[in-house]
């Protein structure tokens, strides 16, 4: 600052004249500077309280947008839950966001306003109930779950404090009953109970995590196998049987043979998946999976592949069942009885118990076992879904080979006969089956082959016979060559055939002349209807019930009829390896 | 040339200021800009979930079935009306290209009057 340039002087020293004309000059220079800065800074100063005079203004003349004020709600900590969808992306399963109103007891100052409050806006509260909630000592309690959202607008507009709000993810199933076994449900914290949902658990929180996206909390779904037309379609079919037979329960399975995939599964009595209370009861049994049952003659098409299989039975081959089997106090005899000598193909259609028991006897006790072992009969089958193991016979012997031989002595799931089924009708090929989503060339390359393709071809054709000549005639569908065997069971009731107590089933395949699908329809006790005449066997009740879901799904599976007389499928069916 | 120097500072600090001010709030309504957006993306995400969910509750098979049987004079597809697509030509007569099928210079409503 060369202003300032005054010469050092040591204290006491007096200025000269000259010096102090000088430092005169210099003051008022200084003072004028001076002068001329504090103008600049209450300049400054100025502009600056002109800007935020301004600003006031304006904030006061043109306020800005509230704040958006919303209901605190504390976020579940969970994952989500994937979504499940069928085969086609309809959605079976999925999640919700809903909300919970809970208390703290300790932060409600006027207990009696807030139950007049509370029990005012939510008509369905029990004042005496609250009471006990809001004088209570503990910290939490609910007031109610699952609000709707202007109910929760409602109450958080009372202001009553201590009462929080959180949310909460609901798991809801929009198709109700239509595949309740399969899918099962989850309690209320969102626990798999059942079904694929408590597979899901099963794979562990890691595997259902690790479907989620974390940035936007949402996650890629479960795609299952099951085509929800074809199983509203069976669900529908069985609910008509069971309520004209009076049945006291149905089953029906559809599997794809080539890739495992169960198109459809259903089990009655359901339950409905959104309310699980009333999956405590035996509705909570999905009979297909986790009940096993003698189911009687449809095993015989096991006994043919077999016999066939081995060599021991040709088409061409015939048995005597003129008279009944004795074997010590046990006696074999025929339902529909011809008491002559029959061919293979008649022994089949007229499901003669006489003929394959001697079928099963020519086998031999060990292979007839070892064969049942390939087949995946004797142990249990592992879907995504629990299944239950067979009941054997005590021992192997010849009575235990005879019976097994037309369905008796052993008790299977009915998935069991269906996978069994398949192998009979696709070349030979036991594919596990599955309720995901399964590349046929990939279930190809697992599976095993436990018959020939000539033995398959055989089977067809004797199923498409049975449906064309013998007892399966009402499974029929003009166009589809449908195939199948049919079985009527006297169940087991205290260790006693029951005789008036009917298990029945029939398993089938379509098309015939390029089988692709088993179906598998089962009732338990069904009664005689009208138009039955008295009758309650399979031929009156599940094969007709058969044949109206092949009816029904065939076009939905994209299958287009063949214009052909029947036994020109059965001839193809053969022909075909 | 320092005094103008000095003035070119001050003046850029002013300026840098002003602009980290304007930054700053910038940034801030950003932040709150973003988190609005997520907000709603959150909501309208659920509002989809809740959607699709009706959606396959309305559209689920057994209502559709109940309500064209009471509704409709419709009955279930026979396999025989059933064709392929390369045997459309010859299972479908042709229809005479002669009268419009509706009267009238608007077909649409033609057809809403014979179905009326």
């Amino acid at each position: 600052m060369r202003h300032f340039k005054e010469p050092y002087r040591a204290a006491g020293v007096k200025p000269t004249a000259k010096e102090t004309l000088a430092n005169v000059a210099a003051d008022d220079a200084m003072r004028r500077r001076m002068a001329a800065r504090s103008r600049i800074v209450m300049g400054v100063f100025m502009l600056c309280f002109a800007v935020i005079a301004v600003r006031v203004g304006f904030v006061t003349l043109w306020p800005a947008d509230p704040p958006e004020v919303r209901p605190h709600a504390e976020r579940p900590d969970k994952y989500p839950r994937p979504d499940i969808v069928d085969r086609n992306g309809v959605v079976l399963a999925t999640e919700i966001r809903i909300s919970s109103i809970f208390v703290d007891p300790r932060k409600v100052i006027d207990v009696d306003e807030a139950i007049e409050l509370l029990t005012g806006n939510l008509p369905e509260l029990d004042a005496r109930d609250l009471r006990k909630k809001l004088t209570s000592k503990r910290a939490f309690a609910w007031i109610k779950r699952e609000v709707t959202p202007r109910e929760r607008i409602r109450v958080h507009n009372l202001g009553i404090p201590g009462i929080g709000f959180r949310e909460e993810t609901l798991r809801v199933y929009p198709n109700g009953r239509a595949a309740a076994h399969v899918i099962g449900h989850v309690d209320v914290d969102s626990r798999g109970l059942a079904g694929i949902e408590k597979y899901l658990d099963g794979r562990g929180s890691l595997y259902v995590a690790s479907l989620a996206e974390p940035e936007t909390v949402t996650s890629a779904p479960v795609a299952l196998s099951l085509d929800l037309r074809v199983q509203h379609a069976l669900h529908d079919e069985l609910s008509v049987a069971m309520d004209r037979f009076q049945a006291i329960g149905a089953g029906g399975i559809v599997l794809d043979s080539r890739s495992g995939e169960i198109v459809a599964l259903a089990s009655l009595p359901d339950y409905n998946p959104n309310d699980p209370k009333t999956s405590l009861d035996e509705a909570a049994l999905n009979r297909l999976i986790a009940g096993v049952y003698e189911l009687g003659s449809t095993f015989k098409a096991i006994t043919f592949a077999m016999a066939f299989d081995e060599g021991v039975a040709t088409l061409q081959s015939t048995y005597d069942a003129t008279q009944p089997i004795r074997v010590g106090s046990f006696r074999i005899s025929d339902y529909h009885a011809k008491r002559r000598v029959l061919t293979v193909p008649e022994v089949f259609i007229y499901s003669s118990n006489i003929g394959t028991a001697k079928m099963a006897l020519d086998v031999g006790l060990e292979k007839h076992e070892a064969f049942l072992t390939k087949l995946g009969l004797t142990r249990r089958l592992n879907t995504e879904l629990p299944g239950r193991a067979p009941l054997l016979p005590p021992q192997w012997n010849k009575v235990a080979s005879m019976t097994i031989g037309f369905g008796h002595g052993i008790s299977v799931t009915p998935l069991h006969l269906a996978t069994a089924g398949a192998a009979l009708i696709n070349g030979g090929h036991l594919i596990t089956p599955t309720f995901l989503i399964r590349d046929a060339s990939v279930a190809m390359a697992q599976s095993e082959q436990v018959i020939s393709p000539e033995t398959s071809a055989l089977m067809r054709h004797l199923m498409v016979l049975n449906v064309s000549e013998g007892t399966a005639k009402k499974a029929g569908v003009k166009g589809y060559f449908v195939g199948g065997k049919t079985g009527s069971a006297e169940k087991v009731i205290n260790g006693r055939y029951a005789k008036n107590k009917l298990l029945t089933s029939f398993l089938g395949m379509f098309p015939g002349n390029d089988p692709r699908y088993v179906v598998l329809i089962m009732l338990d006790e069904p009664k005689p209807a009208e138009g039955t005449h008295g009758y309650k066997t399979a031929g009156w009740n599940a094969v007709p019930t058969a044949g109206n879901v092949i009816r029904r799904i065939a076009p939905i599976l994209g299958l287009s009829p063949v214009p052909e007389d029947p036994t020109e499928g059965a001839r193809q069916a053969s022909a075909d390896p | 040339m320092l005094r103008v120097l000095n003035i070119l500072l001050a003046c850029g600090v002013v300026a840098v200021a002003v602009w980290l001010y304007e930054l700053k709030y910038g940034v801030r309504d950003s932040v709150a800009e973003i988190a609005q957006l997520e907000r709603a993306i959150a909501r309208a995400q659920q509002d989809l979930t809740v959607l699709r969910a009706e959606w396959s509750h309305v559209a689920r098979p057994k209502r559709v079935q109940d309500l064209a049987q009471r509704h409709l004079d419709l009955e279930g597809v026979r396999p025989s009306q059933i064709i392929e697509e390369r045997t459309i030509a010859t299972t479908i007569p042709q229809r005479e290209p002669s009268e419009p099928v509706y009267p009238g210079d608007d077909p649409i409503a033609g057809l809403l009057r014979i179905d009326q």
